[in-house]
């Protein structure tokens, strides 16, 4: 046993009770919790600007990157944080095993299932080299000498895409119904 | 703070948040997630799982005030968030039956209804009690105790204190708070501890 200059504490004497460790041990948090645990509330308050933004702008069928850096700018957000904590690699490029994030960030956003679809469509049918999608969707909104116009800018984002993936091959579709079908989970299993 | 009061800050906290006040998503992370954390272990979920799920859950609670809590006065916030906290621990165990379906032991159901205010009320004591300590005292704690148990060698050198002035102010700490929480009735643990 030893004693302390400063302390008329038998040093080695005591030993803590079991109930206590355990109570500071649960109760507490351990500091690296406490600052993930703050980072989590600052994303959600990411994805609150994001939403406020999303609420002043309209639809427009331009890939997801654009989307979510104009929503990023207006919202006065910082994206990459946002995207690493909903664990969405690359929103350029969706994949069948990023589809669920990237709708996941969409839903929370504030984006409707059939705008979600319409938005991985037209980012697959970007990165495929399909690069007018906003101009011919505009057309479609808006009208043609040919055509009508149609009844919303989503449906118009539809018809632009239902013609560029006819062009698509068999595997092409098999990956882009795979990315659908987890966009379509994600949103089935809003709680 | 007496229960109106308490109510009032918990409804300004919600009101705070649907109006997107930075400092009012730290205050719901801090006030709140010690419980979440207290609460999620206390009702089976293995660490690092229940660490997993009080971040998570901090960001999906918080995304759901804005179009799911409607203000009140009667302090309702709170039992919001703790009807919140009750479904994630009760969606774990369901994924993780479905998950463990072989197994012949069930795994403990979620506690539900009245014991939620005893966890928050029980973190709250604690952070009464740390309230007391220096900031000395209370980073040898986290060291020793909370995080990665440091030496005192380590928490000496860290500190620039001595080993053994160390040494003695863990063991200071730790009888001081002992006392503080052995007489605060919040505590339930040392009840269930002494059976």
């Amino acid at each position: 046993m030893m004693k302390h200059a400063d302390s008329n504490v038998v040093v080695g004497a005591y030993e803590a009770p079991d109930w206590l460790r355990e109570t500071l041990r649960v109760a507490s948090m351990p500091p690296e919790l406490r600052e993930r645990c703050e980072q989590a509330a600052l994303r959600a308050l990411d994805v609150a600007r994001l939403r406020a933004a999303r609420e002043r702008t309209g639809f427009v069928a331009v890939p997801l990157p654009a989307w979510f850096r104009g929503l990023a700018q207006i919202g006065g957000v910082e994206l990459a944080p946002l995207l690493e904590w909903f664990g969405v690699p690359d929103l350029s490029r969706p994949t069948p095993e990023t589809a669920g994030p990237i709708s996941r960030l969409a839903r929370e956003v504030a984006f409707q299932l059939r705008e979600t679809l319409a938005l991985l469509r037209t980012t697959v049918a970007h990165s495929l080299g399909y690069t007018a999608i906003p101009l011919l969707a505009a057309a479609h909104r808006y009208g043609t000498i040919d055509a009508p116009a149609a009844a919303d800018p989503v449906a118009a984002a539809e018809q632009t895409l239902a013609e560029v993936e006819a062009l698509y091959d068999d595997e092409k579709r098999i990956v882009l119904r795979a990315i659908l079908d987890a966009a379509k989970r994600e949103y089935d299993d809003t709680h | 703070m007496s229960g109106g009061r308490e109510a009032e800050v918990y409804e300004k906290l919600a009101a705070r948040i649907k109006a997107r006040e930075e400092s009012a998503f730290r205050d719901f992370a801090r006030l709140f997630s010690p419980f979440m954390r207290t609460y999620f272990l206390d009702n089976g979920i293995p660490q690092p799982h229940a660490d997993d799920l009080v971040a998570d859950s901090v960001t999906d609670i918080l995304l759901r005030v804005e179009g799911h809590y409607q203000e009140r006065s009667d302090g309702s916030f709170r039992a919001w968030v703790m009807e919140c906290v009750r479904n994630v621990a009760a969606g774990w165990h369901r994924k993780h039956r479905l998950k463990t379906d072989a197994l012949s032991d069930d795994p403990p159901s979620p506690d539900t209804g009245g014991s939620e205010p005893a966890h928050l009320a029980e973190t709250q004591a604690v952070r009464d009690a740390l309230s007391s300590l220096n900031e000395i005292d209370r980073q040898i704690l986290e060291m020793r105790e909370l995080g990665g148990m440091w030496s005192y060698a380590e928490i000496a050198r860290d500190l620039d204190i001595s080993e053994a002035a160390a040494r003695v102010r863990h063991m200071r700490l730790l009888q001081r708070l002992e006392a503080i929480l052995e007489n605060d009735p919040r505590i339930k643990r040392k009840e269930r501890a002494a059976g």
